[in-house]
């Protein structure tokens, strides 16, 4: 469980996130949603400390997680992230890139790690790209290394930030798959997206911002079932239009 | 000319090895080749604590390339030939002197050649490592370094080219290499110096020309492979 209270945070004069306070509940996907600019990105960088708060408290199973003596490496090691740009490592095969982080830092042996990838490989449809590029791989098979290098630390919290924006529309779908699954898993899952299709069919709830603020948190339902927010209304509409 | 090949060519690729220190062209890419080891590690340090966070090893390395780079590498041959003996206590020969003005003036070029592939790598693939739990060492050893050393590849070999030419100046102390050799062939036969300065000069255009095409080949096939690396 993440909680966050009262949460500021300013580039500069621009006041990016504003008084943020919510709760991420243990295995529960919260989808957060909003204009561009609205400070999403911020807002889930500030979560494994990617992006640093001015003010306010960030929690994760009660644990402070800007007490002065945290080990932020070990830390980071618990959560894992999933960019829009998959930031595969290219001089790494796809194995390679799987098993660098669960050997390197957590001094699993090879064979066990290689084992583990290819259990996960198999489970998001890409069994036989071991060995492959990151170059040689599509967008949407990329995206999914890039998820399974972060379970391969097995992460007690998985954060995505807009995974399938940079996707050609014919493969948003088998990422968004992979994060289904993931979800029925019980995966605790934040995730940054304008997906609104797979908000109502795998989220529990909807955080919407605009302008560094946070502009409420609905139930699914709720969300889509005509708010009385007009921000929202016009910010779905102009979704649908696109 | 072809007369004079034919009678020094064994001088001219070795020198008076084995009667003496092994010179002539061999003398000149071992310099060469010995001065590229030792100095890509230095180099490698410098580029690291330019592009650091932490300003006092900023503010050393900014300094070292900037003074290394300012001053005529002449000069520093000069320094290290005086200054040689005095902070080693004995002489150590022309050749190691050679050495290590090579690798104090070379290890400021190379590093910004790293620096520039340290920084021309996308923010993305550091700030994967960081959101992994990748410390900033291993990151730099693991994810960072492999990726720059291949894509300045084609760029260090250029500057191995440049290496080869600055070697020429270890004659002015008698370092046994390529243009000493072609002075004391001088100097035997007194009456040739248009000829055996030619064949001095060819040599080392066929070798630097040959390395420069090989660095420029590379360039197109690297530039090639990362043109479709996503992001
Ligand atoms: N490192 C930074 N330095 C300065 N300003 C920044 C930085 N990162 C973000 N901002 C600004 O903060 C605001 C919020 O940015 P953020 O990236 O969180 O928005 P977003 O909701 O993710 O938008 P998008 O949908 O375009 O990704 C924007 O105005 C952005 O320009
Ligand atoms: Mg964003």
């Amino acid at each position: 469980m993440i909680t966050v209270e009262n949460v500021n945070k300013s580039f500069g004069k621009l006041r990016a996130l504003q008084d943020i306070s919510g709760n991420f509940p243990k295995g529960t996907v919260t989808v957060v949603c909003g204009p561009s600019g609205s400070g999403k990105s911020t807002l889930i960088r500030t979560l494994n400390r990617l992006e640093e708060i001015d003010s306010g408290r960030i929690t994760i199973d009660g644990r402070d997680i800007y007490e002065p003596n945290i080990n932020l490496d070990q830390f980071r090691m618990s959560l894992g992230f999933v960019f829009q740009q998959f930031n595969l490592f290219p001089h790494l095969s796809v194995l390679d890139n799987i098993t660098l982080a669960p050997r390197r830092l957590k001094g699993i042996a090879r064979d066990e790690a290689e084992q583990m990838a290819s259990d996960l490989l198999r489970r998001v449809k890409l069994s036989g790209k071991e060995h492959e590029y990151p170059e040689s791989l599509s967008g949407g098979q990329a995206q999914r290394v890039a998820i399974v290098r972060c379970l391969a630390m097995q992460p007690k919290i998985m954060l995505f930030d807009e995974p399938t924006s940079a996707l050609d529309p014919e493969m948003i779908s088998e990422v968004l798959d992979v994060m289904g699954d993931l979800a029925s898993e019980g995966m605790t899952m934040v995730c940054v997206t304008h997906e609104m299709g797979f908000a109502r069919s795998v989220a529990n709830s909807i955080w919407f911002l605009e302008d560094g603020q946070k502009h409420g948190e609905f139930p699914v339902d709720d969300f889509f079932q005509g708010t009385t927010d007009p921000r929202i209304s016009l910010f779905l509409s102009h979704l649908n239009r696109e | 000319m072809l007369e004079i090949i034919n009678d020094y060519w064994l001088f001219f690729l070795i020198g008076q090895y084995p009667h003496g220190p092994l010179g002539g062209l061999a003398g000149t890419l071992l310099l060469a080749t010995i001065c590229l080891i030792l100095a890509l590690p230095c180099s490698i340090l410098i580029a690291i604590g330019r592009t650091g966070k932490n300003r006092f090893w900023r503010g050393v390395t900014f300094v070292i390339v900037y003074v290394m780079r300012g001053t005529p590498f002449l000069m520093i041959i000069f320094w290290a030939h005086f200054l040689g003996p005095i902070i080693f206590g004995t002489s150590i020969g022309a050749f190691w002197v050679m050495v290590i003005a090579l690798v104090l003036y070379e290890s400021a070029y190379l590093a910004e050649v790293i620096r520039a592939g340290i920084e021309s790598l996308p923010y993305g693939q550091t700030e994967a490592a960081k959101a992994m739990g990748f410390s900033r060492t291993k990151t730099m050893i693991l994810i960072v370094l492999p990726q720059v050393m291949y894509n300045s590849f084609p760029a260090l070999l250029s500057q191995f080219v440049s290496i080869i030419k600055e070697t020429s100046l270890g004659f002015v102390i008698g370092v046994h290499e390529f243009t000493f050799a072609a002075s004391q062939v001088n100097s035997i036969l007194l009456v040739k110096p248009v000829e055996i300065y030619l064949i001095l000069g060819l040599t080392f255009f066929i070798v630097c020309f040959t390395f420069t095409s090989a660095a420029r080949w590379l360039e197109r096939r690297i530039g090639k492979s990362q043109g479709v690396l996503p992001a």
